[in-house]
Order: structure tokens, then C-alpha cells, then sequence
């Protein structure tokens, strides 16, 4: 399809890798100390000096954790608004710009400077393509980069934004499940098979159901989350240990101490792959401190399984939207680092009832498999294609806040649709359409993609008629045609990414709703508390006589002890009282939640005849 | 578009998914931009579309009365009449259920989820037995098509016949997809 050759990029949240195709064969390169993981990590630098990039500001990261960036994947196409508050304290301070737009604000000695996530990126790919080029003796500007299966338009754009502040033509975005079965299949000409990609990286999850057919890869369904992955386990397990320190030590920890912290706990939860225990030791954390803390496996293990719960569920999401059950498939793929933890194993064993294929290195699959599809697109691999799919519904907004399908998710790509659109009055001569993409009902639960502008010739009402076409073309972004039906004028319609609420806004919304609430917050607490303790106390008094003496007094007694407690709380009106004797009345009916549920459970297999 | 006529087969309400499959990957090798560059995108796009058509028995029998020039089938008119008392089951059904996911959705403490059990399960149970229902009609429903079969349905009567289907078709699958759907929100709780 096109001369010069195409490299491959995994641009991964937490490492990075490039290949090429050397004689038929995919090879990683690696830089010049022989390592092909390149962290996805940044730092800028004071003065002229250029950034640093990888290893080099891995090591810049706790001296100048505020200059230093890492994970900016997780920005990647994000506007402010989208954030969670939890999202906006990182170690770099997070600021938006006038188009709502998220930032990273570096404090360097001449004045803050401000990036966007794709420059970030870009510094990557440009560190990426630079070792390509060497490897290749020829310079290199044309790449195929990998992104999570349910990354948005927006996020995709972004993405391919990046490639080209690098330099570089972004000749395909690539979903990352896709391009590591794109890694297994490569030597394996299975006549059929079905195989589930499961997906954990450091920032992301997906899980995606594919059908091979001699050298056709369809995607059959994929379903994810673009805010889920290692880095939160890394994040729960410093959480605990943070809450451990000494009080003094905690409010006297500096920035790089705690960036000190958090990469101890990474190493840590990596060796507990393969050890029972992992020690975690920082001489002089503080001046007058040094940590030392034994991390067990069953520790992280209990920290892990409720982030890994959240997987199933888009496990068998993906299943059900192909149509498949468990059993239908050949070969389940274990991809990303964090897939390593035996636990992940094990899991996804029990959910998807076959021994997952760990035969593929699961950092380097995804470059493997770019590297493949950059191939395909050079024409140096025949009688391959990959039939990839959108994984968001994509829809316009209806009159009653509706989301509108126009193109369903699971849609091969590339793929379009159309829909007519007439003027509501006389002589209206516009409207505006909001494109959404998301699977949920009414319009503002979903991702809102921008607005469109149609043009109408004037005239009576309902007499233009306007044909768009929504396309999602093979990167799976989006482009929209206008057409009038009368006059024949075809046009290409940009969509303005429109911010519902500016930043200066949300300040002023901010500080008002402080200024009214510091009166009365104290008392509106309280209230909200009550209100709360009162329902639970009625439900459990409920409960209680539900179960009656059947239960057995020890899982009686502590939900009347709590009960107690929580009375005294109400009657003595301590805010803080009420509510940890709240936590501690839910925590203590915990045995007896679960036997009721048994009861439930037993009561219908009884009615059913089972039992 | 005539996707029969992209396919190159006869106009008939029954294929075979297998078949078609063929076909659509055999032509995806050649079609697809990746391989035939942009110039080949758009008639990749019509292939693509062509497929999804042909597949769904639903979409397929729709392709049909509408190459015949039967419009406005997007709005499918009434229930038919031996369907209206599934109808009015699944939609009950439908609506208690939806209204209880909500409620288990906002359960904070462990024991106003326990309280709500008891009636999961029994949703859990209501909707299963609606769906294998759902799932012997969709089958005799098939078993029709499949007798409809491979003639070219051109004259009024079986026109009508196959209109009749669609509609049949039309509903079931519906209620189908909500009812899984439904199954699938509430299997979080009950395993």
C-alpha cells in the first residue's frame, strides 16, 4: 500500500516499545543497553536542556517528582471535566486551559511551562522511532501505535495527535487485545478458533473475543475500562502503608520521598509474583525515619481482588455480546504486565474456564503484534487482514435527551451510517446535533463527542432534507458527511468539541457553594447522618427479627451490640461517633447479611425443587 | 443497496450462516483498506454492511419487503395477537426488574442488600423461564423461515406471509436481547 517502512509502537501506560519487520520476522528493538521496555516516562528540565525520556527520567523521578511525568496515558483526549477529583492529585500538578482541556503545569525555574498529555506522548514515540531508525539505517516516518480497545474517538484522536507532534505518520491505530492475537496467530494457522484476549496493563483493561479463520482475525466483541490496571493496585497498597507511617512522618513527607514510596511498592508487588513475601526497605525516608515494612502475598492478594472483580464483569460482557459461551472458546491470552500475578491466573481460570496461554511474553505481545499489522499495511505480510470493531455505540442526542444509536458497538470497521434530518420550522436555517458516544440510555451519561452544525436552504418547514453520514473509519475515528438532498451539496462537517462548563465557572460554582455551605454544613451533615442511621437502624431491627434465634447468636450479638452503640452515637449527636458506629454496625452485620442471603438462596432452590 | 445482488445469491428469506461467512471473509482479504488501500474503503464499507444484513434473519426478511417497496417497517405496527399476553409478561417483568437492579444499585450497607435477595432471585427466576419461552417461539419462528426458505418470495400472498414473520421476528428478538440483558445486570448478585 505504501513505500518505506512502517514501525510498530505499543505506547503503553507505564512502559513502551517499538518493532520492526527485519526479513519476515518481527524484531523489538532494543536501545543501545540492550533493554526494549522503554518507560513511558518524561522530565523536563530547567534551561534549554531537551527532556529526558525513559530510563534516564526514571532515575529524575525522585529528585524532581514535580518536573516528571509519568502515566500521561491516562490523560491521553481527557477534558478537565472527565477527571475525578482523585484523578487530579498527581505528583505533576494538573491545570486546564481555556478549551477545557487537561494540562500538566511543570514549575521550572523560568516560569511554569504547561503540556498536554499527547506532547508527553510524542516524546516517546519520537525516543521510539529515533532507535527504529538507527536499527533500520534508513529514517523512519510512518507508525502503526497500539491503544486500548475502549479508547474514544477522543482518545484515539489524541493519540494519533501525538504521532504526528513526533513527526510521524500515524498510518493505523491499533487496539492493543487485537494486536496481541494478532502476535498469537501469526504462527498458527488454525482452520477456526475462538480466543478471549484478556488485557491488564498498568493503566487499562480490556477483554476482547476474536475469531481466527486462516489469516483473517475477526473481533468478535470487546468491552473495558481505560481507568483500570496495575497502577491502582499500586495506589491501594501505598494507601495502606501510607496510612500506616507515624503521624509526624506522614506530615513531614516531602514529594520525592513519597515517589520514593510508591516505586518500592511497584518492585515489591512484582516480586510478589513469584515470592510469598516481599520486603520493602527505604533508609531515611525522612530525615529521622527509615521504613521498613514484610509485604505478603495474601496481603496484596486482598488488596487486588476487588479491582480484579471489576474485570469479570467485562469478561463476560464480551462473551455475551458475541454470543459465546465460556466453552466455545479455544485459547484464553494473558496480556500485560500485571497479568503475571498468579492470582490474575487463577481468576481468570475459574471465570473463563480454560488454563490461560502465557506463552506469549505478555509486556512485548502488543509491540509483536503492531509490528505484525505494520507489516500487513507494507504488504510485506500477505493473505492477513484484521477485521477490528468499535467498541462504543456511537449516537446522536434526541429531543428528550435520548442517546440515539447510529452505529451499534461490535460494528466491524470501517463502517457508516447514515441518517436524514429535516429543518422543525420555517426558514430555520440551522441545528445543531450533539454526537455521543457510550452505551448508556439518556444522552448525558455517555461520553459527549462534540456538536455538529447543519446549514439549511431556507423554506417552509420539514421541506430540507440533509443526509449525514457518520463514518468510523479503520482507526476507528469518526468523520461526518453532510448531504442536502436538494441541492446536492456535499460537505465535511468538523465537530466542535464544545465544553459545557468553562474552568473560571467551575471555580466561581466551587467557591459559592463553600461560602453557602461553611454555615450550615455542620448541621446539614448531621441531618444527612441521621436520616442514614435511621434507615439502617430500621432495617436492621428488621433483619434481626427476620432471622430471629435461627441464626445462632454469634452472628446476633454483634449486630445488637453495634446497634447499641449506634444509639448511644444518635442520642449523644456526634457527628463522627454516628458515623464510624454506622461503619461498625455494617461491618458486624456482615455474617448475618450472608446468612440471610442464604436463606433467600436456599428458600428458591426449595421452591424450585432442587433441595 | 441490494445486498443479495452484492453477495451474488438469489433473494430468499433462508441462507446459511456459514455460506455467507465465507464469502464475507473471502472478499474482506481483498476488500478491506488495509490490504486494498483507500480506494477499496468504500466498497468494503457496503460489503461490510451487506453482511450484517444478510446474517440477521430479522434484518434480512426487512431487505426483502423493502427491495419489494414496502416502507415505513421501522415502525412495526402492533403486537401481533396471539403475542400480546407474552407482551404484556415480559413487560411487566421487564419493569419490576429494571426498578429492582436499580434499588440493589444503590444498597449501600451489607444488610439492605441481604433484604433484597430474596426478590433478585426471584426476577432472576421469572426471567429465565420468559427467555426459554422466548427462545422456543424464536425457534418455531425459524423453523418457518426455514420452510419459506430458499423461494423467491414474489407474489402478494407470500409477501404478506413473510411480512407477517418479520413483524413476529421483530418482537421476539426484542424482548430476547431486553430479557439477557436484564439476566445479565441481575447475575451480579445472584450467582
Amino acid at each position: 500500500m505504501s513505500s518505506g517502512p512502517i514501525i510498530g509502537i505499543d505506547l503503553g501506560t507505564t512502559h513502551s516499545l517499538v518493532g520492526v519487520m527485519d526479513a519476515g520476522f518481527v524484531v523489538l528493538v532494543p536501545d543501545t543497553d540492550g533493554r526494549r521496555l522503554l518507560p513511558s516516562i518524561v522530565s523536563w528540565q530547567n534551561g534549554e536542556a531537551p527532556p529526558l525520556v525513559g530510563y534516564p527520567a526514571k532515575r529524575a523521578r525522585s529528585l524532581a517528582p514535580e518536573r516528571t511525568i509519568l502515566s500521561a496515558k491516562r490523560l491521553m483526549g481527557r477534558r478537565w471535566s472527565d477527571l475525578a477529583e482523585t484523578e487530579k492529585t498527581m505528583d505533576a500538578r494538573l491545570v486546564t486551559d481555556a478549551k477545557g482541556l487537561t494540562l500538566i503545569e511543570l514549575p521550572l525555574v523560568d516560569g511554569p511551562k504547561r503540556v498536554s498529555a499527547p506532547e508527553v506522548a510524542a516524546e516517546l514515540l519520537r525516543e521510539l522511532a529515533n532507535r527504529a531508525s538507527r536499527y533500520l539505517e534508513t529514517q523512519v516516518s510512518k507508525v502503526v501505535i497500539t491503544v486500548p480497545a475502549y479508547f474514544n474517538d477522543a482518545q484515539r484522536q489524541a493519540t494519533k495527535e501525538a504521532g504526528e507532534s513526533a513527526g510521524l505518520e500515524v498510518v493505523r491505530i491499533l487496539s492493543e487485545p487485537t494486536a496481541a492475537a494478532l502476535a498469537y496467530g501469526m504462527d498458527r494457522h488454525h482452520k477456526q478458533a475462538r480466543i478471549a484476549v484478556y488485557d491488564l496493563g498498568g493503566g487499562t483493561f480490556d477483554c476482547s473475543i476474536l475469531e481466527l479463520n486462516e489469516g483473517v482475525f475477526q473481533v468478535l466483541a470487546t468491552s473495558g475500562n481505560t481507568l483500570l490496571g496495575g497502577d491502582d493496585l499500586d495506589q491501594a497498597v501505598y494507601a495502606v502503608l501510607w496510612q500506616e507511617l507515624p503521624g509526624e512522618v506522614r506530615d513531614s513527607l516531602h514529594a520525592s520521598a513519597r515517589a520514593r514510596l510508591k516505586e518500592e511498592v511497584e518492585l515489591a508487588k512484582i516480586r510478589l509474583s513469584t515470592q510469598e513475601e516481599a520486603e520493602i526497605e527505604i533508609p531515611f525516608l525522612t530525615p529521622l525515619y527509615s521504613f521498613r515494612r514484610i509485604l505478603t502475598r495474601l496481603e496484596l492478594e486482598d488488596l487486588a481482588r476487588p479491582l480484579l472483580e471489576k474485570t469479570r464483569r467485562h469478561c463476560l460482557r464480551a462473551l455475551q455480546d458475541a454470543g459465546l459461551r465460556p466453552e466455545d472458546l479455544k485459547e484464553v491470552l494473558l496480556v500485560g504486565g500485571q497479568t503475571r500475578m498468579p492470582l490474575v491466573r487463577s481468576l481468570v481460570k475459574e471465570w473463563l474456564g480454560h488454563e490461560p496461554n502465557i506463552s506469549l511474553d505478555p509486556d512485548e505481545a502488543v509491540a509483536r503484534g503492531a509490528t505484525i499489522q505494520a507489516g500487513i499495511l507494507s504488504g510485506a505480510m500477505q493473505n492477513m487482514v484484521l477485521l477490528d470493531i468499535t467498541p462504543l455505540s456511537l449516537g446522536i442526542e434526541t429531543f428528550g435527551g435520548l442517546m440515539n444509536v447510529i452505529i451499534p458497538r461490535n460494528s466491524t470497521l470501517p463502517t457508516k451510517a447514515g441518517e436524514l434530518f429535516t429543518n422543525a420550522a420555517d426558514g430555520q436555517r440551522l441545528m445543531k446535533i450533539r454526537v455521543l458516544q457510550g452505551e448508556r440510555e439518556l444522552a448525558r451519561d455517555n461520553w459527549f463527542l462534540g456538536e455538529l452544525d447543519l446549514e439549511f436552504q431556507p423554506g417552509p418547514r420539514a421541506t430540507a432534507r440533509i443526509g449525514v453520514q457518520f463514518e468510523l473509519d479503520a482507526d476507528g475515528i469518526l468523520h461526518v458527511l453532510a448531504r442536502d438532498t436538494v441541492t446536492l451539496q456535499e460537505k465535511r462537517v468538523g465537530l466542535r468539541s464544545v465544553v459545557d462548563v468553562t474552568d473560571e465557572k467551575v471555580g466561581q460554582m466551587v467557591s459559592e457553594s463553600v461560602e453557602h455551605a461553611l454555615e450550615d454544613m455542620q448541621e446539614r451533615q448531621w441531618i444527612e447522618s441521621e436520616l442514614k442511621a435511621r434507615r439502617l437502624m430500621e432495617l436492621t431491627r428488621k433483619a434481626l427479627s427476620q432471622a430471629g434465634e435461627n441464626a445462632g447468636a454469634e452472628r446476633i450479638i454483634p449486630v445488637e451490640t453495634a446497634l447499641l452503640q449506634m444509639q448511644a452515637a444518635m442520642d449523644q449527636k456526634g457527628l463522627a461517633e454516628l458515623k464510624s458506629s454506622m461503619k461498625n454496625l455494617d461491618e458486624a452485620s456482615k455474617p448475618l447479611a450472608q446468612w440471610l442471603m442464604d436463606q433467600a438462596t436456599e428458600a428458591m432452590l426449595k421452591r424450585k425443587g432442587v433441595l | 443497496m441490494n445486498a443479495f445482488q452484492l453477495f451474488g445469491i438469489d433473494p430468499v428469506p433462508f441462507l446459511d450462516a456459514e455460506v455467507l461467512k465465507a464469502t464475507f471473509l473471502e472478499r474482506s482479504v481483498r476488500l478491506h483498506p488495509d490490504v486494498g488501500g483507500a480506494e477499496t474503503a468504500p466498497a468494503f464499507a457496503e460489503l461490510n454492511e451487506a453482511y450484517k444484513i444478510l446474517l440477521s434473519d430479522r434484518l434480512r426478511l426487512r431487505h426483502i419487503l423493502e427491495l419489494h417497496g414496502l416502507k415505513d417497517l421501522g415502525s412495526i405496527g402492533a403486537v401481533p395477537g396471539h403475542l400480546v399476553d407474552l407482551f404484556m409478561q415480559a413487560g411487566s417483568l421487564l419493569n419490576t426488574s429494571d426498578r429492582l437492579i436499580k434499588n440493589r444499585l444503590r444498597a449501600e450497607s451489607f444488610l439492605e442488600q441481604a433484604a433484597l435477595q430474596g426478590d433478585l432471585l426471584e426476577k432472576m427466576n421469572g426471567l429465565q423461564m420468559l427467555l426459554s419461552e422466548l427462545h422456543s417461539i424464536r425457534k418455531t419462528l425459524s423453523e418457518r423461515l426455514i420452510v419459506m426458505g430458499t423461494v423467491r418470495a414474489d407474489n402478494p400472498q407470500s409477501l404478506e406471509n413473510l411480512k407477517e414473520l418479520y413483524l413476529e421476528l421483530s418482537y421476539v428478538e426484542k424482548w430476547m436481547e431486553q430479557v439477557q440483558e436484564k439476566i445479565f445486570l441481575i447475575s451480579e448478585y445472584v450467582v
